[in-house]
Parts: C-alpha cells; sequence; structure tokens
C-alpha cells in the first residue's frame, strides 16, 4: 500500500510546484504586461495634459492676461473639474522642491524620490518631452507616478500626476485566485487519476509478493500470472522459473532423501535379522549344554547368518567404493575376462554347467568390477534353479563397434510384477529363499550401479518357469594384430580374426580346463 | 501351558525362540508367512501371537488388524524397524507391546510373561515336585508353606527352572544372574546353589555337572 501512496504523494507534490511555478510566471507576466500598457497609457494621458496647460497658459499669455503661481493653479484644478477622468491627483512642485500646489499626500514619499525624479528629468535630453514614472502608494491604493519639468515664462515648475492603477493590481490577484483554484482542482483530479493508476500498475506487485510467500511457505507449484509484456511481465516470467527451478531441485532433493532413507532402512534391516539369529542361538549355546540337535541346528544357523552377513557387508563395500573413487577404465580382452569368471564360480557352483561362447573384442571398462558384475549374474542364475543346470554365456559384437554380453539360464524365471524392481536396493522375490541362499536382495542394484558407471544397462528378459536372459552392452574395439581399429559395419574380418570368431569354449563344473 | 503362536518368516529366529520358550514352559507353533498365520489364528486358540511386521503375502499391520477383530489374541511385534515412529504406528495399530532386533531372549521373555499376566493368561505359577514358584509375586512355596528366598536366590531358582533339564554352564548362569564375569567370585555361585538345596531340600534336584555347571532336574 505504502508504494503506490508515495508514488502518488510525489507525483503530486511536483505537479504542485510546477503548477505553482507556472502560475507565478503566468500572472507576473500578465501583469507586466498589462502594467506596461497601463503605464503606456496613462503616459499618454499625462502629456495631454500637460499639453491642454500649456496651451492654456500660451492663450492667456496671448490674450494679454498675466500669469500668475494663483492663475497656475486654476488652470490646473480647472481641466480635473470639468475633464472628470485623467489624473487623481496633482501637484505643483518649484524648482527647489517647494510644494506650490498639491492635493497628493505627497510629503511622505520624501524629496529624495522626487528629487530622484526630476534630477533624471532634466537630465534628459529631449527636454521634458518625455516623462517618467514611479509607482506609490496613496492611501493604500497603487498609483502611477509621472513628473516632468514645464519651463513657463516666468518660472520652471515640475508637474507631477498620480494615477490610480488599482485595476491592474486587482486584475492580477483576481487572475491568480483564479489559476490557483483551476490548479487545486488539477491536482485534487489527477490525485485521483494517479492513485487509481498507481494501484493498477502495482496490483501484480502484489501478486508477486503474495507468490513468494507462499512459497516461502512450502507451496512450490504456486506460479505467478501476469499477462503484461512491460518489465513487470518479465519480473513475473523470471519469477516463475525461478519457481520452476526451486521446485524441481526440492523435488529431486526429496527423492534423494527417500531413496536414502529406504536404503538405510533396507540396510538396517538386512544387518539385524541374522544379528539377532547369531546373537541368540549363540547366547543359547553358552548357557546350557544342549543335545546334538539342538546344538548342530545353532550352529548352523549361526554360520549361514555369518555369511550372509559377509555378503552383505562386501557387497556394502564396494557400493561405497564405488562412489568414491574413480573407476579405472582399460581395454580388457573379453574372452579373458569371461574366461576367469566362469573358472571362478565353476570352482563356487557345483553343480552349474557353465558354457560360454564369446567373439574376440577388446570391451573398455574396469575389470575387477565386470567380473563382479558377470559373477553376480552367473550366482543368480544358479539360484534359478535351472533344471539342466546350464548356465550360458553369450557375448557378441553389434552393428556400431559395441559388444553385449548375455548369461542366460532356464531356471524358474522372475514375474512380471518384479522386473522392474529387481534392481532395487534389497529387493528380493522370495524372502526366504534368497536369504537361505545367503542373498539380501542387493546383488542386483550393485550391478545397475557399476553399469551405469559403464554408461551401460541392464537388460532383463524372463518368462516364469521358462527361464531368464540377462544383458548388457559395453564399448569396445576389435582386436587386430597389435592395432586397434574401431570396425565398420559389413566389413569383412581379417584373416586372422576370423580364426577365433564365432569359436565357442566351454567349462563344466569341477573338470575344468 | 500357554500357547503361543510365533509368526516369523526368518526360520532361524522362529525357531530359536521356539526353542527358548518351549524351556520356559510355553507351548510354540510357527508360521512362516502372514496367511499361514491368518490361518493359524482363524482355526486354533492362542494365548500369545508373536507377529514379525515385514512379512510375505501378508503383512504384519494387516495381520495385527484381522487379529484385532476376530480372535483378539494379546499381541508383542518383533520387528527390525526400530524408529519411534514404527513403534508408535505398531501400539497404535494394538499390539500390546514392541521388540527390536536385535533383543535379548531374556528381555523377550520377561515381556511375554508381562503381557501374559496383564490379561490373567501367564503361568503365574510353576510347580515342580511340591515346590511353587509364583512368577508375579516373587515368592516360593515349598509343600504348601512359604519359603523365604534372598533375591539372587529367587533369580538363580527361576534360572534353573526355565532352563531345566539342560545342564547350564556356570560362567553364564553367573553372568546372568549376578550380571558380571566369573573370575574372582567362584564361591558365591556355589554358596547360592548350596543355600538353594537345603531352603527347598533339593539336593537331589539340582546336579552338579562335572566340567559345565549345575542342572535342575524335573
Amino acid at each position: 500500500m505504502k508504494f503506490w501512496k508515495k508514488q502518488v504523494l510525489f507525483t503530486v507534490a511536483a505537479i504542485s510546484v510546477i503548477l505553482g511555478f507556472g502560475r507565478y510566471y503566468i500572472v507576473r507576466n500578465n501583469f507586466i504586461h498589462s502594467m506596461s500598457a497601463i503605464a503606456m497609457q496613462k503616459a499618454n494621458q499625462y502629456l495631454l495634459e500637460k499639453y491642454m496647460l500649456e496651451s492654456k497658459v500660451v492663450r492667456n499669455i496671448q490674450s494679454g492676461k498675466e500669469v500668475t503661481d494663483e492663475t497656475l493653479l486654476d488652470f490646473v484644478r480647472f481641466p480635473r473639474e470639468y475633464m472628470g477622468q485623467g489624473s487623481e491627483y496633482v501637484a505643483l512642485y518649484t524648482e527647489d522642491y517647494r510644494q506650490i500646489y498639491s492635493d497628493i499626500d505627497i510629503e511622505w514619499l520624501g524629496p529624495d524620490v522626487l528629487r530622484d525624479l526630476f534630477q533624471s528629468q532634466r537630465e534628459r535630453d529631449d527636454g521634458g518631452a518625455s516623462s517618467d514614472y514611479t509607482y506609490c502608494l496613496l492611501r493604500d491604493k497603487p498609483y502611477l507616478l509621472f513628473a516632468s519639468v514645464w519651463e513657463l515664462h516666468y518660472r520652471t515648475v515640475y508637474l507631477v500626476n498620480a494615477y490610480d492603477v488599482t485595476v491592474v493590481f486587482e486584475e492580477r490577484d483576481r487572475q491568480s485566485r483564479a489559476i490557483l483554484l483551476a490548479d487545486v482542482v488539477i491536482l485534487a483530479v489527477s490525485s485521483l487519476v494517479i492513485s487509481l493508476f498507481s494501484i493498477f500498475l502495482t496490483a501484480p506487485i502484489k501478486k508477486l509478493n503474495r507468490a513468494s510467500r507462499k512459497i516461502a511457505d512450502g507451496e512450490f507449484q504456486e506460479r505467478v500470472r501476469i499477462g503484461s509484456r512491460d518489465e513487470i511481465g518479465e519480473l513475473a516470467e523470471s519469477f516463475n522459473r525461478m519457481a520452476d527451478q526451486v521446485e524441481e531441485r526440492i523435488s529431486d532433493l526429496n527423492t534423494l532423501i527417500k531413496q536414502k532413507d529406504d536404503f538405510l532402512n533396507g540396510f538396517t534391516h538386512e544387518l539385524k535379522t541374522p544379528m539377532t539369529a547369531i546373537m541368540g542361538y549363540a547366547d543359547l549355546l553358552r548357557l546350557k549344554n544342549c543335545d546334538e540337535e539342538i546344538s548342530r541346528k545353532a550352529l548352523n544357523y549361526i554360520y549361514s547368518d555369518s555369511k550372509r552377513l559377509e555378503s552383505l557387508a562386501f557387497k556394502l563395500m564396494t557400493l561405497m567404493s564405488l562412489s568414491e573413487e574413480e573407476m579405472k577404465l582399460e581395454d580388457l580382452d573379453v574372452q579373458k575376462l569371461i574366461r576367469r569368471v566362469m573358472k571362478a564360480e565353476a570352482e563356487l557352483l557345483k553343480n552349474a554347467k557353465i558354457e560360454a561362447a564369446a567373439q574376440p573384442y577388446m570391451v573398455r571398462g574396469d575389470g575387477e568390477l565386470l567380473e563382479s558384475v558377470l559373477r553376480n549374474l552367473i550366482e543368480n542364475a544358479d539360484k534359478a534353479e535351472p533344471r539342466d543346470h546350464k548356465i550360458r554365456i553369450r557375448g557378441e559384437i553389434l552393428r556400431g563397434g559395441r559388444y553385449r554380453i548375455s548369461v542366460t539360464d532356464r531356471g524358474r524365471g522372475i514375474p512380471r510384477e518384479h522386473l522392474d524392481r529387481v534392481t532395487e536396493d534389497f529387493y528380493m522375490v522370495d524372502k526366504s529363499r534368497s536369504r537361505a541362499g545367503g542373498g539380501s536382495g542387493i546383488g542386483l542394484s550393485l550391478v545397475k550401479k557399476i553399469l551405469d558407471f559403464h554408461g551401460s544397462v541392464l537388460s532383463i528378459q524372463s518368462v516364469e518357469n521358462v527361464g531368464t536372459t540377462v544383458s548388457f552392452e559395453l564399448a569396445g574395439e576389435r582386436i587386430v594384430s597389435g592395432t586397434k581399429t574401431r570396425p565398420r559395419s559389413g566389413e569383412e574380418p581379417s584373416a586372422e580374426a576370423r580364426f577365433h570368431s564365432g569359436e565357442g569354449f566351454g567349462a563344466e563344473g569341477e573338470k575344468d580346463a | 501351558m500357554s500357547r503361543i503362536l510365533i509368526v516369523e518368516d526368518e526360520i532361524a529366529i522362529a525357531d530359536l525362540i521356539r526353542i527358548e520358550l518351549e524351556a520356559r514352559g510355553y507351548r510354540c507353533e510357527i508360521a512362516l508367512d502372514g496367511e499361514a498365520g491368518a490361518d493359524c489364528i482363524e482355526k486354533k486358540q492362542y494365548d500369545l501371537l508373536l507377529l514379525d511386521i515385514m512379512l510375505p503375502k501378508i503383512d504384519g499391520y494387516e495381520l495385527l488388524e484381522y487379529n484385532r477383530r476376530t480372535a483378539q489374541i494379546p499381541t508383542i511385534l518383533l520387528t527390525a524397524k526400530s524408529r519411534t515412529r514404527d513403534k508408535i504406528e505398531g501400539l497404535k495399530a494394538g499390539a500390546d507391546d514392541y521388540v527390536t532386533k536385535p533383543f535379548e531372549m531374556d528381555e523377550l521373555a520377561a515381556r511375554i510373561e508381562a503381557v501374559l499376566r496383564r490379561y490373567h493368561k501367564g503361568n503365574e505359577v510353576q510347580k515342580i515336585g511340591d515346590v511353587e514358584i509364583n512368577v508375579n509375586m516373587r515368592t516360593v512355596k515349598k509343600a504348601g508353606e512359604f519359603v523365604l528366598l534372598t533375591p539372587k536366590e529367587f533369580d538363580l531358582l527361576t534360572l534353573l527352572v526355565q532352563n531345566k533339564n539342560y545342564a547350564l554352564y556356570r560362567e553364564t548362569i553367573f553372568e546372568k544372574v549376578w550380571g558380571a564375569e566369573l573370575e574372582f567370585e567362584t564361591r558365591t555361585l556355589d554358596l547360592h546353589i548350596q543355600r538353594l538345596r537345603k531352603k527347598l531340600d533339593w539336593k537331589d534336584r539340582i546336579k552338579t555337572v562335572y566340567k559345565i555347571g549345575y542342572m535342575l532336574e524335573d
């Protein structure tokens, strides 16, 4: 509210000052102009009167009559009596400023004023033809005072006439009042108009303010609708864009927080559960001397849950190190990599028959992490309990230079409703079976994270009770004896490469090559 | 004898609880998922329900609600979720108590007793031979007459009774009753055993087990 008031206040103040100056100059100008005109008119009138007096004196002398001071006085008084108008007051002074006649209370004007007047007259070149004037106040009314030298045959006198010019002043005051009134009306109306306009202009600012406050209170979806294309409209648009950013960031943060929360919850659960069993059974065993059956059961539980904790700890450490350190990307011989993994898993999974057919290629990635991925996928395939115990690994070169590795089993598969969620932290399709197998649901989420770092996506195809294929792609290049070049699609493999390509190799259970 | 239903999907933990509670004289049954749990509640009678929250098929809260609407068996929730608001949620949903994992078996047993006591379904009085032990009042009667036992003697007796017919290791007995390690106080335990034998005339019941410790025979 205060801003628009400020606007109105300052504008109106400025206008009134300007109007004030305007009024002053207009009135003053008019006054000066009027006064000049009146002065000129009165000057003429004075001269006329003087001329008439002079004529009279001359006629008298011509007709032989004598002219004395008395006759002069008669002449001076007479015209006024019958002319009526003209000067209101007249005075005659001798050369040494003695008053001969005056019907003006001129004494108080002071001899200096008159002396200056008469002095300036004497100094004139035109010998008194023109006249000087001044203003004075007689009985509180303004008068123009004319004075000039009158050369009579017997003496020199000064003729002083005073003319009433109240009219001019009255006109001036009237004008001033009229303009003032006009100014007041102008100010009043413009205050109103400016107020309205101001309020109208600042309404968007209020809108912005309200929206800001709402957002500050947490309603991040609030936006401002201001249609104008002026600076305020631009501000509104910038504001909205800023709010978009804020909302997005906050939503991202919330998602992140939730993710961390969920992860922590899952983690603590997967940690606490085996701990409960381990602690409980250990406590039991150290208290009482149990029979063989219970003792064995207790010890088995303690062992298997400890392994579970170990596997969990290891995977978590890998997860944590993933985000902190940088991966070591190098060029890896994919066949060697797969062979290494197969050997290790064959030791571990006694019943499994792992086969592989992989085209030779150099893939780009972190060797240890990729091994971890493959081992995880193979172990998952084994846990799916394929009836033929077979786990197939395939490696194929794709058009465009990438290399796809897939792991297939004919096991129990993943039900469709779980497919999207299997890579979530701690997610298990069948909890009891997973846990019995030493799992905690973290394997695939780890795999996904490793593949994310490699710029790769995990792709899972599965049909319940039929089988599952899990695959991912890596960047790489063809091995060309010594020099490495990127393969171009349709290019015939060189003689050496043909020897290797398509050849399969396998490993079975304990009978390792 | 009170019947307890254990609904817990981790078989290791379910087994552990069953072993311990059966030793303490309760009869236990196990259900490994929410659905099996609901079946048991529907078809049979129980004095207490031990319920895990994270269950497959039907989750703990749903089962709790089901129980509240039908059988209304006193329930203790068992779970790894230990945040205050999980506890509040659980208790508000109708549970009588809430135990977080990992827990000590003794604590769980004590809470079970407390809940059963509240509903007057507890094993208030345990009888062995002509000795009656009132767990609530912490009194012991021999052949109808009150026997005065010191607090430690009573706790020792309780431990022996809860684990009757099992040979108990000396160090652990001492730790459980006196809360300290046995090393320098070898005489204390033996003296207490002697006094118990004397006061209850149980020289034949409380047996010394060579190289292990003591056992109460019933």
